[in-house]
């Protein structure tokens, strides 16, 4: 016999029968039921197998604690493994899958490890595998091997596994605001939301599950309307109520991660359209109530991990809630007063109940209440050891010595004969307050002797703007719990400081006076504080963490060993790590090492914990931030132009640019060189909107360029334009380029666009933090101007025809370096145009300014005077070329590293005038002869070709981080071969003549190069003069 | 997550803003010698506790402050306009000195008050 659904009972929808699948077998059960629930209700005892030793596991709580019965839900893509069943909701079709088994839990192969566990102890396979020959011969060889071993090890040992294929599920983020946050809706949580509801306070109340209540479920159904009541009156106070929403971590400032989970309980088909999965919520909250509640743990003893055995409170859920009586023939161990409720429970809905408590006595009442009911009672007995396999259907019983002073210590009990079959033994060795939330914000919880557990030392953290409640503050018992909600709720309203509403004032009296008139009577008889059952000799394996499969031996072994720190033992050990995060078996565990130790509990300190308080998916972290959402995308103006005129696009930083505009039957390699090439020859167009683009105004702008530049610029005239380098505090190069003087006391600058938000930032940081006595303001336009680039020899005749105004372009009005305003004959009048005559490509050309909304118009005519003179749109790879052959450098060159001397501008430096970075550009480190400098790069052989990255090396030497290395490689349709631009020691001085390699090992080229004055096309400038 | 209060702009998570470094440091002149400007740029303490950062609501206002805070516990004590004039100009809740200015009304002192009168202002007033 094992678990069963009742007839009648429960808050299931008896109505709404639903099929799901447990390893594609189908089962029936109801919506309101969990996977758990439902598994118990099909009799499914055996569902997971155990991490290291593959022992059988059954479902072991009812809640987020459990480390039994893990599944995987889902299959594919979608799946989502190591879910506990008891979290999981249940829905028409629900796949669910038993894992860490071959070839199912039921009957799995890796359980032979079980017979080897001795073996296993915690450490095993380091103390084993590592530097121990043959396995590890010497620091060489040994890794090696290791790793080997350690991959069979890994596939042996572990959980479900993830699916290596994308997440087919949506994820989305959301962000909110409260006066409160309440986190758990059981009795205190509900009470403390009602409370600061009725403060005229705007609340928000978590619930994990999708029922709330917490503990109140587990109740049987006369307390259901008191349950209702609660959920009702918080409603109508318009208290915002999240279920299905963990609060998985809280941060500094009331900021507090939830996540929802929207649709995991929906089928496919009943999921509403556009629905994420998940919702990741960032809360700022001004006040958190933390009423997470209890959870209730176990002690150890042999075989206290086969299915059957669960917690006490775990089967009176089952029994109420989903109306699912885990068993036939139940033993109930405990060592507190909570587990009689249950049991009596479940001998009313028919089971056969034995109580085994280990202390010497309890009340009369109880006891009479037991003998009414036919419940068998054996106080002063424990569990010795459990037996049956897969599952329990026996234990037996065990007895202190008469003379031990610690129940704790080894040996301290006797198997002395009685064994009581069963089919069902549910464990209570108390309380742990679920600490976690409390723990991530710092508060370090102390030990209650009485109530043995861990306490958070206050309820109430002003400084943290947080409070806690109910049995998360270790308060027992309902009255008492809604007591500490209720003036939880009414702190935080004092604390938020909202005016409270007229009810306010006489629900807090209320509050007090109930609580003058309340007593805690859920403790009659002390707890007795138990972690383990140690008998002298040992019948199976007593686990502590069930997840980890880490036993009390492995604990006793780790405090033999040194690891006696509760954050040792976790490292050591591997107890509370991961998902479970100690949440059953952390107190157990401290209490073994306690003992172990000869020391107190007082002196205990549990670890720290982490958030999530429950696993995360990592997809609702991302949200909708993946794939083209990972990062913004930016596009010019011209953008659609570029494309439907051919374009064939690439990256720059955010920017999309036109790369290349393939002619039929043209690769990149074709393109870029026709391009260059009619740029030389006739004239091309290029949008080179995504320079950065600043205005600067004000009468101290003069002032401010000149501190900023690194070259002279007090005296540039109004018209003219002038190339600029700007370095750092440091001395090294921050940006290049050009700046236009519009007027007396207004610029336009343009910047690289891979610097143009970083050059914004350091101009607002130089006027706001350092220089504020000039008076000038700085403002960003590179969304409002966009740029095109007319180069070439016919680019004069091709703009002139544009032009309302043509003889502005004349060489007296309009030279080189100089700008004019002046306006398109194809746009509206008193639409400015804005003309810089300046050359990156060393072909006569202008720079061609205007307002975003006039790009495509601007770009249709001058395409239209380009396509006459015989000219083409060229790309990013065509301007690399034009630039590569001038010698130009960009921010490939200036990667902030190299000084301007370095990048070939060292003579442009004024040395009459202090400007940023003036000071320190002359330590010696930045002065020395060796140091890399700009050269060009030509093969030896004009056939070959080198790749950018390459490392340029001594030919005798092609090893480390060589004499230099290469920044930017073109072929050059002017020259007919290969060239690239680089950084070598010392410059071109040192290395021309000599032969030096590119070396390229990743991809495994090596070529003879020359070194060569970077200005490898028209040296003199005379082209772009003319 | 810091929520730091931009003078501003009121109370923001800390994801607007990107930190700038050391406020404590005054950077010498421009023609102070190599040894004082080796020291402005590259010295800086580690503190364990209160430190005086830049901060600049980058998302936002783009304003440059001066955030006072706790580096143990992030807890902020203060947060003022780097440029001095501003911090008086917020604390007088962005009223303009009535000697000053023909071009602009007087803005309601709201924290969510539009960053843009706030940055235009200071100009208004030298003038």
């Amino acid at each position: 016999m094992t678990a069963k659904r009742l007839a009648q009972g429960g808050i299931i929808n008896r109505q709404d029968e639903i099929t799901f699948y447990w390893d594609d077998t189908p089962m029936s059960a109801y919506a309101g039921d969990t996977l758990a629930s439902a598994l118990l209700a099909n009799r499914q005892m055996v569902v997971a197998r155990s991490f290291k030793y593959h022992r059988p596991r059954g479902v072991m709580s009812a809640g987020v604690e459990e480390s039994g019965a893990l599944v995987t839900i889902g299959s594919g893509a979608a799946a989502t493994p190591n879910t506990p069943a008891t979290t999981q909701e249940l829905y028409a079709g629900l796949h669910a899958y038993g894992q860490n088994a071959y070839p199912n839990v039921r009957f799995d192969l890796g359980e032979v490890n079980n017979l080897f566990g001795r073996f296993f102890a915690a450490g095993f396979y380091y103390k084993t595998f590592m530097g121990l020959p043959p396995l590890e011969w010497g620091a060489r060889w040994g890794t090696k091997i290791w790793m080997q071993y350690e991959k069979l090890i890994r596939r042996a040992a572990g959980m479900g596994a993830a699916s290596r294929l994308p997440d087919p599920d949506r994820y989305e983020r959301r962000h909110a605001y409260c006066d409160v946050l309440v986190v758990g809706a059981g009795v205190a949580g509900l009470s403390a939301a009602t409370a600061a509801a009725e403060h005229g306070l705007d609340v928000l109340l978590v619930e994990q599950d999708f029922e709330l209540g917490g503990d109140l479920l587990a109740d049987d159904g006369a307390d259901a309307d008191s349950h209702s009541e609660l959920v009702a009156k918080a409603q109508s106070l318009g208290v915002r109520i999240l279920p299905r929403t963990t609060a998985f971590g809280l941060y500094e400032n009331g900021c507090v991660g939830l996540v929802e989970r929207v649709s995991d309980h929906l089928p496919a088909s009943a999921t509403p359209p556009g629905a994420p999965r998940q919702r990741l919520w960032q809360v700022q909250a001004e006040w958190t109530i933390v009423a997470t509640g209890s959870l209730e743990r176990g002690f150890a003893f042999g075989n206290n991990d086969r299915p059957g055995v669960m917690t006490a409170r775990a089967a009176a859920h089952y029994l109420n809630r989903f109306s699912v009586l885990v068993g036939q023939e139940v033993v109930v161990a405990t060592n507190n007063d909570s587990a009689y409720a249950t049991a009596i429970a479940l001998r009313q809905a028919g089971a056969k109940v034995a109580v085994v408590d280990a202390r010497a006595a309890i009340d009369a009442k109880t006891q009479n209440a037991l003998r009414d009911y036919e419940v068998a009672l054996y106080l002063n007995n424990a569990i010795g050891y459990a037996s049956g396999h897969p599952q329990v259907d026996e234990v037996a019983l065990a007895m202190p010595y008469a003379n031990v002073e610690n129940l704790q210590n080894a040996a301290a009990w006797s198997v002395y004969g009685p064994r009581l079959p069963c089919d069902a033994l549910l464990i209570s060795g108390g309380w742990s307050p679920a600490l976690h939330l409390l723990s991530q914000r710092g508060v370090k919880p102390q030990w209650c002797e009485t109530r043995a557990c861990f306490v958070p030392p206050a309820t109430h953290f002003p400084n943290l703007q947080l409070s806690t409640a109910g049995a998360a503050a270790g308060i027992w018992g309902r009255e008492a719990c809604m007591h500490s909600g209720q003036e939880a709720g009414a702190q935080a309203a004092a604390a938020v400081g909202k005016k409270g509403k007229s009810v306010a004032s006489s629900a807090a009296t209320k509050a007090k006076k109930a609580k003058k008139n309340s007593k805690d009577d859920s403790e009659q008889t002390p707890i007795l504080p138990l972690y383990e059952v140690a008998t002298a000799r040992a019948r199976g394996k007593s686990f502590v963490d069930y997840q980890h499969d880490v036993t009390a031996d492995d604990i006793r072994l780790a405090a033999r060993e040194g690891f006696t720190a509760a954050e040792h033992l976790k490292r050591y050990t591997t107890l509370g790590m991961a998902t479970d995060q100690g949440k059953m078996g952390n107190v157990v565990g401290l209490g073994i090492l306690a003992a172990a130790a000869g020391e107190p509990m007082t002196a205990a300190a549990p670890t720290t914990f982490r958030p999530p308080y429950t696993p995360v998916a990592v997809g609702a972290l991302a949200g909708a931030h993946t794939g083209a959402h990972f990062r913004p995308l930016r596009r010019t103006p011209l953008h659609e132009w570029n494309e439907k005129h051919g374009a064939v696009m690439t990256m720059a930083g955010l920017w999309h640019r036109p790369w290349y505009y393939p002619q039929p039957d043209e690769d990149i390699g074709r393109a870029y060189r026709r391009e260059a090439k009619t740029v030389r020859d006739c004239v091309g167009l290029c949008d080179v909107t995504s320079l950065g683009k600043i205005a600067i105004t004000g009468v101290d702008a003069t002032e401010l360029l000149n501190r900023l530049y690194a070259n002279a610029f007090a005296k540039l005239p109004i018209g003219r334009v002038r190339y600029g380098v700007m370095l750092r505090d440091d001395g090294l190069v921050m940006d290049d380029g050009t700046t236009w003087r519009l007027s007396e006391h207004e610029y336009f600058m343009t910047t690289t666009t891979a610097a143009a938000a970083k050059v914004m930032a350091w101009m607002e940081e130089c006027l706001q933090t350092r220089w504020t006595d000039l008076r000038v303001h700085v403002s960003s336009v590179s969304d409002q101007w966009a740029g095109i680039a007319v180069a070439g020899p016919q680019s004069p005749a091709v703009l002139r025809a544009c032009l309302a105004t043509p003889e502005v372009l004349a060489d007296d009005r309009c030279a080189f370096m100089g700008v004019v305003t002046t306006q398109l004959a194809c746009l509206p009048a008193g639409v400015p145009c804005r003309i810089a005559r300046i050359s990156f490509s060393g072909e006569r050309a202008y720079e061609v300014y205007v307002p975003s909304d006039y790009a495509v118009a601007a770009m249709d005519t001058l395409w239209a005077r380009v396509q006459q003179a015989g000219g083409c749109l060229y790309g990013l790879e065509a301007l690399g070329t034009l630039r590569i052959e001038k010698g130009h450098v960009t921010a490939t060159e200036l990667d902030g590293r190299v000084t301007m001397a370095d990048a070939g501008l060292g003579r442009m430096a004024s040395d009459k005038k202090h400007y940023i970075g003036s000071v320190l550009r002359n330590r010696p480190a930045l002065t020395a002869d060796d140091r890399p400098q700009l050269v060009g790069i030509i093969p030896k052989n004009r056939e070959q070709t080198f790749k950018t990255g390459a490392i340029l090396c001594k030919p005798e030497e092609v090893s480390g981080h060589g004499v230099g290395w290469i920044t930017a490689t073109t072929h050059s349709p002017a020259l007919g071969h290969w060239i690239g631009l680089g950084y070598a020691s010392g410059g071109c001085e040192v290395w021309v003549g000599k032969t030096l390699v590119a070396a390229d090992p990743l991809r495994k080229m090596q070529t003879e190069v020359a070194v060569v004055s970077p200005h490898f096309y028209d040296p003199k400038g005379e082209r772009m003069h003319g | 997550m810091i929520r730091i209060h931009c003078p501003f702009c009121g109370a923001r998570p800390h994801s607007e803003f990107v930190y700038g470094g050391d406020a404590s440091v005054a950077y010498p002149p421009q023609d102070a010698s190599a040894q004082a400007w080796h020291d402005a740029v590259f010295l800086r303490e580690n503190i364990c506790g209160t430190q005086a950062e830049t901060w600049q609501h980058l998302h936002g206002c783009r304003m440059w402050l001066v955030v006072t805070r706790n580096t143990q516990t992030h807890e902020i004590m203060r947060v003022v306009a780097a440029d001095e004039k501003l911090q008086a100009f917020a604390k007088n809740n962005f009223a303009v000195p009535a000697a000053a200015s023909t071009s602009s009304t007087k803005t309601a002192a709201k924290p969510s008050a539009k960053p843009k009168p706030a940055r235009k202002k200071p100009t208004a007033k030298k003038r």
